[in-house]
């Protein structure tokens, strides 16, 4: 990795004239604040607008600065490749993933957490990306998720067994505790840097039932145990309360969507420090599309759609009330062209969630979830200089977030004045 | 892997025809039976008879009569005196063990299982609306011998059936189930289907014959309902067709070649094919040819018109590329069905369209009058062109001395109406009556 990354020709000293700061570090906005930065990283953070000798001004005296958004569940491979089990092709999903990565940066995403896409393709994306060849967010990425046979991964699912890959396309389909240690090290020998389970059934796949435990207690332990042995964290899609709640016993580090849980699960989340993702985008995007056009959908998903969506809308108001720690994730599953993932935000907000939290679930909170709070989330010394900016006061109108008009990442300026620049 | 299933049917031969004489039903006592028909159309002359009596020894016609002749000791009359009475029809192109849900995951969902299930409701639907034989042109390898066998034994009802297996052509043609997959994919028995040279030809001919077909199709162009192949494009060659072709009539098997572009067309008909399923864009020379090698035509109209409709109405139900062949394809189809009527090309009534697909198979007579076709000449397609194209019309097609009792019978006069056939009232198959006031008797 530290090959890889693409090394400035000349450092040079840049700073930022903040009209307002959000810098995911104190409780409130600021107001007035030069960020100084140098090379890749952030140097300083001063108030009022000075301009050290010989650095360049980046002017954003008018506008609310904020750290670049981080979401900890999207699916950048997204698209129809991704979504066709028979069809889709490595091929397909790489050159997809070229215009998507692209899109959530455009969009003020300067980190993602990919949970679930082809390990190979999603490795010579981040590959791309670091080396910077690719405009796209720092990408941390975890591969096919590990789900057991006839689980919400399990890509035969409804299909008629005649139909055979011969490639390893049920290399994360486990059964038994020996299986889920070999998939977890088979995962991180091909470049996986966290770990996606499927404790529950899921809404988008055939057959499986989201309120189920499908992962039996002692898989999860295995699980946990290897990951956590190598330094990988690990991310558990559930919806149903017995797969949440056992992943959170295993010592899983966040539930995704969480659907189905109540007082108990979010005491045991508070106890142990688990996240919450809430991916309320997601949900809402395959509500209106089971609602819209249900023949889009494999059979089945439209009713799990509509039974799943409104319930984790509650789940996170509840959540958030009960003083769980949130991350913001919106889990894309390429039903719609990537790079609006700051709707969540919104979605957030609509949930009951303030603005001004929703902001740190998708920066501090996030990093922290990533393990990565040295390096990104807030704007603050010894960061990356992963910057967005916005022209109105997002705490009064979460849709700011949705119009950026400014993004660096690592000291790069990709956007500037609502435009992506020429040469990206 | 043939040769293996080859040799298990040789050790296999002997139990076998045990078991087939074991299980054929037993015959009933012999029994007579009268229709009096009102008018009769019979399937052999040009116009509608008035007052005709049926006599039906068995399962076969023993004599037409004019008049209402009274019935003999023992004979059971049948009062069709208020009806039309035609022949059963006879259906040329169906798949049945389709639904008409052509949904793209359809083909990865769908098991043998739901194969033979969706057969045993089609077979139920066909005779229920008057067909009493069918030409099923591709249904997958094991469903149609197991139909066929159940209706036999008299475990469900169904029609008499001539079946291909499955539909055979080149390596990325029309029934390649690999189209437009990843190559990592597979599935088993999808070289079944696939005829890539003339030795291949020759021997998936012959194994189709072995594994129970009644009637060989192959796949010279692309297609409309599949991913890739284009309609326009002859995919098999001219020794292919001919192996395929000459190997089938050595093995007194029809050939019929799904085709749209011309090219496939006119060089089927060449190579000896028996009829051209579509025939899109045929032309005058495609014509003649026909005309001078006696091919029979089969339209297909009602299955054009439901794709079109879904295309239409309802695309996200069809593959990708699908629904703009669909809305290409549909209306020529029609145009070409008058063309070829008025060349006076031989038209066989067919409408690749599942039974249980929500249309009335007997639509497919309206479309064809619509297309240009007299009522009497699309009841002639559905009846003795249809038996002449099957190579039975000793059997089936006219209601005449000698054929199998396949009758049905509706109210009203089909020659003003072309529609009341698609509310046919009874049926009746072999001497056996299915169906009675409208309603299925079992």
């Amino acid at each position: 990795m530290m090959l890889a990354a693409a090394t400035p020709a000349l450092a040079k000293d840049v700073v930022i004239h903040a009209g307002r700061l959000i810098d995911a570090v104190s409780n409130a906005p600021r107001s007035k604040v030069s960020i100084i930065i140098h090379d890749d990283r952030i140097t300083d953070v001063r108030d009022g607008f000075v301009t050290p000798q010989g650095a360049e001004v980046i002017d954003l005296s008018t506008r609310t600065v904020l750290p670049g958004f981080i979401d900890v569940h999207d699916h950048v491979t997204g698209g129809g490749a991704r979504r066709d089990r028979l069809r889709g092709t490595p091929e397909q999903a790489g050159m997809q993933s070229v215009w998507n990565v692209r899109a959530i940066l455009k969009g003020g995403f300067t980190s993602v957490r990919d949970v679930g896409g082809n390990i190979e393709v999603l490795a010579a994306l981040q590959d791309a990306v670091d080396r910077g060849l690719v405009p796209g967010p720092r990408l941390t990425i975890s591969g096919p998720a590990i789900s057991p046979t006839g689980g919400h991964s399990d890509p035969t699912n409804g299909i008629d067994p005649r139909w055979e890959r011969a490639d390893d396309w049920k290399m994360t389909v486990i059964d038994g505790p020996d299986e889920a240690i070999r998939a977890v090290r088979e995962l991180r020998k091909r470049g996986a840097q966290v770990i996606k389970i499927h404790s529950s059934g899921g809404v988008a796949s055939v057959g499986d039932d989201p309120n189920l435990q499908l992962l039996s207690d002692d898989e999860l332990k295995a699980i946990m145990t290897t990951a956590h042995s190598l330094g990988l964290k690990v991310a558990s899609h559930a919806h149903g309360k017995p797969g949440i709640d056992a992943a959170i016993k295993a010592g899983v580090d966040s539930i995704e969507h969480g659907t189905y849980s109540d007082a108990e699960t979010y005491r045991m989340m508070k106890e142990r420090g688990t996240y919450m993702v809430p991916t309320l985008f997601a949900a809402q995007e395959i509500y209106d599309m089971a609602v819209k056009s249900p023949d889009k959908l494999p059979p089945t998903v439209a009713e799990k759609a509509i039974a799943v969506t409104p319930t984790m809308k509650h789940n996170a108001a509840n959540a958030y009330k009960a003083g769980v720690k949130m991350a913001l994730g919106t889990d894309q599953l390429g039903y719609r062209p990537h790079g609006e993932n700051a709707k969540e935000f919104e979605y957030l907000v609509a949930a009951g969630i303030k603005p001004f939290d929703a902001i740190m679930m998708g920066t501090r909170n996030a990093a922290d979830l990533l393990g990565k709070t040295q390096d990104v989330g807030s704007i603050q010394k010894g960061r990356y200089a992963d910057i967005v900016a916005v022209d109105g006061d997002p705490l009064g109108d979460i849709t700011e977030l949705q119009r950026v008009k400014f993004v660096m990442k690592g000291g790069k300026v990709y956007k500037q004045n609502g435009a992506m620049l020429a040469e990206d | 892997m043939i040769r293996n299933r080859a040799a298990k049917a040789i050790s296999l031969g002997v139990a076998l025809g045990a078991l087939a004489a074991m299980m054929a039903p037993a015959p009933a006592a012999a029994k007579d039976v009268l229709i009096h028909a009102g008018t009769l159309i019979d399937g052999a002359s040009a116009t509608p008879r008035s007052k005709v009596s049926i006599l039906i020894h068995d399962d076969r016609i023993a004599e037409v009569r004019d008049g209402f002749v009274r019935p003999g000791r023992g004979v059971e009359l049948i009062d069709l005196s208020g009806a039309t009475v035609l022949p059963g029809f006879i259906e040329c192109h169906d798949h049945i063990s389709s639904s008409g849900d052509r949904r793209p995951l359809n083909r990865f969902v769908q098991s043998e299982g739901d194969a033979v299930i969706a057969a045993v409701a089609n077979a139920r639907k066909e005779i229920e609306e008057g067909f009493t034989t069918v030409r099923d042109l591709g249904s997958g390898p094991l469903t149609a011998p197991a139909i066929i066998r159940a209706i036999e034994a008299g475990q469900i009802i169904g029609p008499r059936y001539w079946t291909a297996l499955q539909a055979m052509g080149p390596t990325g043609g029309h029934s390649d189930r690999l189209n437009g997959l990843s190559p990592a994919i597979s599935v088993e028995g999808r070289d079944d289907a696939i005829i890539d040279g003339p030795e291949d030809a020759v021997v998936k001919v012959r194994a189709h014959r072995r594994n129970g077909a009644t009637v060989i199709k192959i796949m010279p162009s692309g297609g409309v309902g599949s991913i890739g192949d284009d309609p326009n494009h002859m995919t098999m060659t001219d020794a292919e067709m001919k192996a395929a072709i000459d190997t089938a009539h050595a093995l007194g098997l029809k050939v019929a070649a799904h085709a749209h572009g011309k090219q496939a067309i006119d060089h089927a008909i060449l190579a000896g094919v028996d009829s051209i399923e579509h025939g899109t864009y045929s032309d005058d020379e495609s014509y003649r040819l026909m005309k001078e090698h006696g091919t029979f035509l089969v339209p297909t109209l009602l299955v054009a018109d439901a794709i079109y409709q879904t295309a239409v109405k309802t695309p996200d139900r069809l593959p990708p590329t699908v629904a703009e062949k669909a809305i290409a394809v549909t209306p020529t189809m029609v145009g070409n069905a008058g063309r070829a009527y008025r060349a006076g090309v031989k038209i066989a009534f067919g409408t690749d369209q599942g039974a249980t697909s929500g249309r009335n198979k007997a639509e497919e007579f309206a479309l064809l009058v619509k297309a240009g076709l007299t009522p009497m000449d699309a009841i002639f397609a559905a009846t003795r062109n249809a038996a002449e194209l099957i190579g039975t019309p000793q059997d089936i097609g006219s209601i005449q001395k000698g054929r199998y009792a396949d009758i049905v019978a509706v109210k009203g006069d089909p020659l003003a109406d072309i529609t009341v056939l698609q509310r046919v009232q009874f049926v009746m198959k072999g001497g056996e009556t299915v169906k009675r006031d409208g309603k299925l008797l079992r």
